[in-house]
């Protein structure tokens, strides 16, 4: 595995750790790994690209004279929106039927933050994140549509599996990076992003 | 006193209002930049908490809005952006305090009641 996406990797972790440590309840989330894969494997590699799945859609970009660009989505299967919304944000404000879909717009917001956070440290550069997307479909669509929203998007895409424990229940969870052309991540990712 | 609330995560207004109303503080919400200077110019809140990643216009340009028209509103960021350059820029705005997301909720209320306190 490069050095790169060991960067990428250790990035999800510390959004894992943010993440978890919002939860009134048990909520363990936990990174097992990752894979560089060509497009057309990806939505085989995620399991099941029929599940039903709500996402949530961030821009990384890097403040460097070709802006490369990541998006990173995180997503949970459409039956561990509600038991995570009131595990987040309590029995009181679940009530109220928009709170899922922002509850799961912060859980971006947050995941994508400690990301670029921990990519700025250690790359040396800025790096801003855009106001998050959540989008609802199968997990299919969801990546057709992030990667259509690229101009020239790269060949391959890096996946994170994910596991959320929550009060002892298990749900499946992935997180994707896709990227344009500029950023490479089978090889150096520092270097293709940095331009150096 | 008067605060407003501004973050494009109704999720994060809520948790906010719910640590800040009960203290007796008269809250207003605004989800985006935009509203945030339109509110700030008609309202003139005491004091506002700021997220920066937000559609429309962010936190630090709604910052720079506000502060143009000479106003010495107190404002506390309230973001999980924490790198330097962000910071700084939002030091140099003026804030009176800056609260890394997820937050602890005692943590807001001590920051708020320190920026409200100071002369």
């Amino acid at each position: 595995m490069s050095n790169g996406f060991l960067l990428l990797t250790e990035g999800m972790r510390h959004a894992a750790r943010r993440l978890a440590s919002m939860a009134k309840h048990r909520l363990r989330i936990r990174v097992m790994g990752g894979r560089i894969l060509p497009l057309a494997q990806v939505a085989t590699d995620l399991g099941d690209a029929d599940r039903d799945m709500c996402a949530v859609v961030v821009a990384v970009i890097f403040d460097q004279p070709q802006r490369p660009e990541l998006r990173f989505v995180i997503g949970v299967e459409r039956s561990a929106l509600r038991p995570l919304t009131v595990a987040i944000a309590g029995e009181d404000l679940a009530s109220d039927p928009r709170m899922a879909t922002s509850v799961l717009q912060e859980l971006g917001n947050i995941g994508a933050s400690a990301m670029s956070n921990h990519l700025a440290t250690q790359l040396g550069c800025t790096v801003r994140i855009s106001a998050p997307d959540v989008v609802e479909d199968r997990w299919g669509a969801v990546a057709s549509a992030v990667l259509g929203s690229f101009r020239d998007p790269a060949d391959e895409m890096a996946t994170l599996s994910t596991e959320f424990t929550l009060d002892g229940r298990r749900f499946a969870g992935a997180a994707i990076l896709m990227a344009d052309r500029n950023v490479e991540f089978s090889n150096s990712l520092s270097s293709s992003i940095l331009g150096v | 006193m008067k605060i407003l609330i501004v973050d494009d995560a109704l999720f994060m207004r809520a948790m906010l209002r719910k640590a800040l109303e009960p203290l007796g503080y008269e809250i207003r919400e605004a989800e985006n930049g935009l509203q945030a200077v339109a509110i700030a110019e008609e309202w003139k809140p005491d004091l506002i908490t700021m997220d920066i990643v937000m559609p429309e216009m962010d936190g630090l340009h709604a910052l720079a809005e506000i502060r143009r028209s000479a106003s010495q509103v107190r404002v506390v960021m309230v973001t999980a952006v924490e790198q330097r350059e962000p910071m700084q820029e939002a030091m140099r705005l003026g804030i009176s305090d800056f609260i890394v997301k997820p937050f602890d909720e005692n943590r807001v209320i001590s920051a708020v009641d320190r920026a409200l306190s100071r002369p």
